[in-house]
């Protein structure tokens, strides 16, 4: 199954994107950038390795749209370009870490998060951690269907070091923090010291790796305003027909106190303007 | 493209997009109708009458109430409320078995008659000349009635027109019966009160009679008249007695002359002063003057004469002095005692011959004409004294007259008001009854049957044609406003441009609702929910139209 699926991501990502590389000078500059600050790939190699394997299920995924499951075009399509648009901003702005959210709950920043980090490593230059930091409903490993011996809930409560709960997933280059216990206090978890040893532990791994945290919505819980200082970028997920005018207007306060990385409009009934290819 | 180039129109297109199955789920299931409807629906025949509405004739305009051809609208909207009740209805269903397929329903049955039965008021605009703008005038009504059976269209048309006319006649003739009635109980009542006042006048006439004003004028004339007489016998008899005086002298002469003329003077002298002592009939009164009358005349014959003219001479003095006393005034007694007493002695034969029988024939002839001066001064103050009791008599009519006038110009005036009153009624009852007899003989109807009704050769409904279009463009039309309606009224984020306004970012990125196989099967279903609702409520709403018409 895992390797159906990885073959899967390979074609839908790897053979897609080969076609605009080779035509972009933009792009090229930025892999040129980011060839002088990213280490050579066989350490990276190396270091990723590290990490356990885990087994994801396709018909989880295929229920939740993650994409390798999913044969939709235009869903690919966007994931592409976004993953494009983030690591241009990330290139920009000297940024490493994004914190997805929403404003509510069922927005799909969970199923952005988990397809934005699937796009983003299979750019053969971008190596990936995605944190499940809902530590309210932690959903990244339901939506995966991954099994796991330890998650982030057994490293915060000093159960288990980073190499414990780090998978990889289908690619080496990218990397699952998955969790599987909710706490109450979130918040406090998240400004506690085991969480800063974690996010001190990541910041090693920034130079090479970039870091993803699945945050819970932004209006649901301080969550978010509590990591604010803990990561670099807020991408924001805000779902057509669902999110209320109203709450992104009473967002947009909060979203003044960090920086913005960007807005995916999820469920959306237009058409990329690059859709035609 | 220009959509792609306008954001408002590019946002209206991805609006509809959004929105395409609430745009669609109303379109087709109102386009599918309308083209059902205009398809499926049953021909319906209409069979319509045009009854002209004619202004009120003169033999009828008294007898009704006036401005009931400004009210003909009204008066129409009247009688369909008559006509048209639940038991005429029946009647008329049942006569022409217009509904057989609804007789267990009688009151679905009812409510499609009334439904099929359609009264318009016909309106003619003229120009109207006290304000020389111009108004709709009520000239005419339609009566209609819509079947499916031509036949019976015609039929119901029929039974309309004939119970409409039937219903309008009858409320008239009701009216005018009416009204005969009432004008002829007050014409009886007015009728009793002229008597009375006639009663009254007469009463009055013969109360005042001779003091009527109208009679003041021949009364003055009377007055005048008699006045003149009076004044004539006045003079008359004043020379009369100038020439008896002058008769009466030469007769002194003579009898101066005469024999025994002492003697007499002095049986003369005596008799006078007996007289104021005695009375004429005293016998030695009596005894002397035949006496002096033997010695005046010779014989007792000549006495007879002189007793009749002093009887005359006595009346004509009595006569004068009842013009200046009273009854019971002692000259006046007296002189009819003086008259009784020769109107005996003359009944008892002291009658003298005509002729006279002086001693001389000049005396004789003095004393005739004396005598017959005598007599007409007699006659003349009888006639006077008549003259003027008639001329007193004149003057209290002349002078009661002006009060009489104004108590007899009362009376008469309202008289006359009663008169004219009664005869007013009398008329309205005659055009009353002659209106009646006009309406039953069908001369006087006011509601004219232009168009009869007719077998129609067409349907009249449904226009299908006009259905299929309204329903497709209603169906757009529909489709889009509550598709922008909901857009508008939706607080949700739709697209980009919403991000845009509220974060003055775009985004990075839309990403489209990912078709899984979950959300395939959802759609699936949903699409065959919806179109199954579709096609119930489309024929749900076309079973329901067609059992309505």
């Amino acid at each position: 199954m895992s390797t159906t699926m990885e073959d899967a991501i390979r074609r839908n990502f790897a053979d897609r994107g080969a076609g605009e590389r080779p035509n972009s000078i933009e792009s090229t500059n930025i892999r040129q950038q980011r060839s002088r600050r990213l280490p050579a790939a066989p350490a990276e190699l190396q270091q990723a390795r590290r990490f356990r394997q885990a087994s994801v299920d396709a018909r989880a995924m295929e229920r939740q749209c993650i994409l390798p499951a999913v044969s939709d075009v235009a869903a690919l399509r966007a994931f592409k370009i976004l993953r494009t648009r983030v690591l241009r901003r990330l290139e920009m702005h000297k940024w490493n870490s994004i914190a997805v959210s929403g404003m509510s709950v069922g927005e799909g920043k969970t199923m952005t998060a988990i397809n934005l980090a699937l796009a983003l490593s299979q750019d053969v230059n971008t190596w990936v951690f995605l944190v499940d930091l809902d530590l309210q409903r932690p959903q990244v490993a339901n939506y995966l269907g991954m099994s796991f011996e330890k998650g982030l809930s057994d490293y915060l409560l000093g159960k288990a070091e980073l190499e414990d709960v780090v998978y990889n997933l289908q690619s080496e280059r990218l990397g699952v923090i998955p969790n599987a216990r909710a706490f109450q206090h979130s918040s406090e978890f998240l400004n506690s010291p085991r969480m800063g040893e974690f996010t001190a532990a990541l910041e090693r791994e920034m130079p090479r790796r970039i870091v993803i945290f699945d945050m819970p919505p932004l209006l649901a819980s301080d969550d978010v305003l509590a990591f604010a200082p803990q990561f670099d970028s807020l991408l924001l997920v805000v779902s057509e027909g669902k999110s209320g005018r109203a709450m992104l207007r009473g967002a947009k306060e909060i979203l003044s106190e960090m920086n913005l990385l960007g807005v995916a409009l999820n469920r959306s009934k237009e058409r990329n303007e690059s859709a035609y290819y | 493209m220009d959509s792609d180039n306008n954001p408002e129109f590019s946002g209206y297109i991805h609006a509809i997009a959004r929105r395409k199955a609430l745009l669609f789920g109303l379109a087709i299931p109102i386009a599918v109708l309308a083209i059902l409807l205009s398809v499926g629906l049953p021909d319906v025949y209409t069979s319509s009458a045009l009854v002209e509405i004619d202004e009120p004739s003169s033999a009828t305009s008294l007898a009704e109430t006036s401005g009931n051809a400004s009210y003909a609208d009204q008066y129409v909207t009247n009688l369909k409320g008559i006509v048209l009740t639940d038991s005429n209805l029946r009647k008329m269903i049942k006569e022409h078995d217009l509904y057989p397929e609804l007789v267990d329903e009688p009151a679905v049955m009812l409510n499609r008659a009334k439904r099929d039965i359609s009264v318009n008021i016909v309106t003619t605009p003229i120009l109207d000349p006290r304000t020389g703008r111009e108004r709709e005038v009520v000239d005419a009504f339609t009566l209609s009635f819509d079947h499916r059976d031509p036949a019976k269209a015609q039929k119901g048309a029929e039974w309309l027109v004939s119970a409409f006319l039937a219903e309008h006649r009858r409320q008239r003739q009701g009216r005018a019966s009416n009204a005969a009635q009432f004008y002829a109980k007050e014409a009886e009542r007015i009728r009793t009160q002229v008597s009375g006042l006639e009663s009254k006048l007469a009463d009055f006439k013969r109360a005042n009679a001779g003091q009527l004003p109208e009679l003041t004028e021949v009364n003055m004339s009377i007055m005048d008249r008699t006045e003149s007489q009076l004044e004539q016998i006045t003079m008359q008899m004043s020379s009369l007695r100038q020439e008896r005086v002058f008769l009466a002298a030469q007769l002194e002469q003579s009898r101066a002359a005469g024999p025994d003329a002492g003697s007499v003077r002095q049986m003369e002298d005596q008799y006078s002063r007996m007289r104021s002592t005695y009375d004429e009939s005293h016998p030695d009164m009596v005894a002397l003057r035949r006496q002096i009358d033997s010695m005046k005349f010779g014989t007792s014959a000549g006495a007879g004469s002189s007793l009749r003219s002093q009887l005359n001479t006595k009346r004509a003095t009595l006569a004068e002095a009842r013009q200046r006393y009273g009854a019971e005034h002692p000259d006046i007694k007296r002189l009819q005692r003086d008259i009784a007493t020769l109107e005996t002695r003359i009944k008892n034969g002291e009658r003298g011959d005509v002729e006279m029988a002086d001693g001389t024939p000049v005396g004789m002839q003095l004393r005739t004409q004396i005598n017959a001066i005598d007599s007409q001064l007699g006659s003349l103050m009888a006639r006077s004294a008549e003259l003027r009791a008639k001329i007193n008599g004149l003057e209290r009519n002349v002078t009661a007259a002006p009060q009489v006038e104004r108590e007899y110009a009362n009376a008469t005036r309202d008289l006359t008001i009663a008169r004219e009153k009664y005869e007013q009624l009398l008329n309205r009852q005659m055009d009353a009854e002659v209106s009646e007899a006009a309406i039953v003989g069908g001369r006087a109807d006011e509601f004219r049957l232009i168009q009869a009704p007719m077998l129609p050769g067409a349907p009249a409904k449904p226009k299908r044609l006009a259905i299929l279009l309204i329903g497709l463009v209603a169906s757009v039309v529909l489709g889009l406003t509550v598709t922008v309606a909901a857009e508008a009224l939706d607080p949700k984020v739709r697209g980009a441009r919403d991000i845009r306004e509220l974060l003055s970012v775009s985004p990075l990125v839309a990403i489209p609702s990912i078709r899984n196989s979950r959300s395939r099967r959802r759609n699936a279903w949903r699409f065959v929910t919806a179109s199954a609702s579709g096609v119930v409520g489309v024929w749900i709403v076309f079973t329901a139209i067609q059992n309505y018409l």
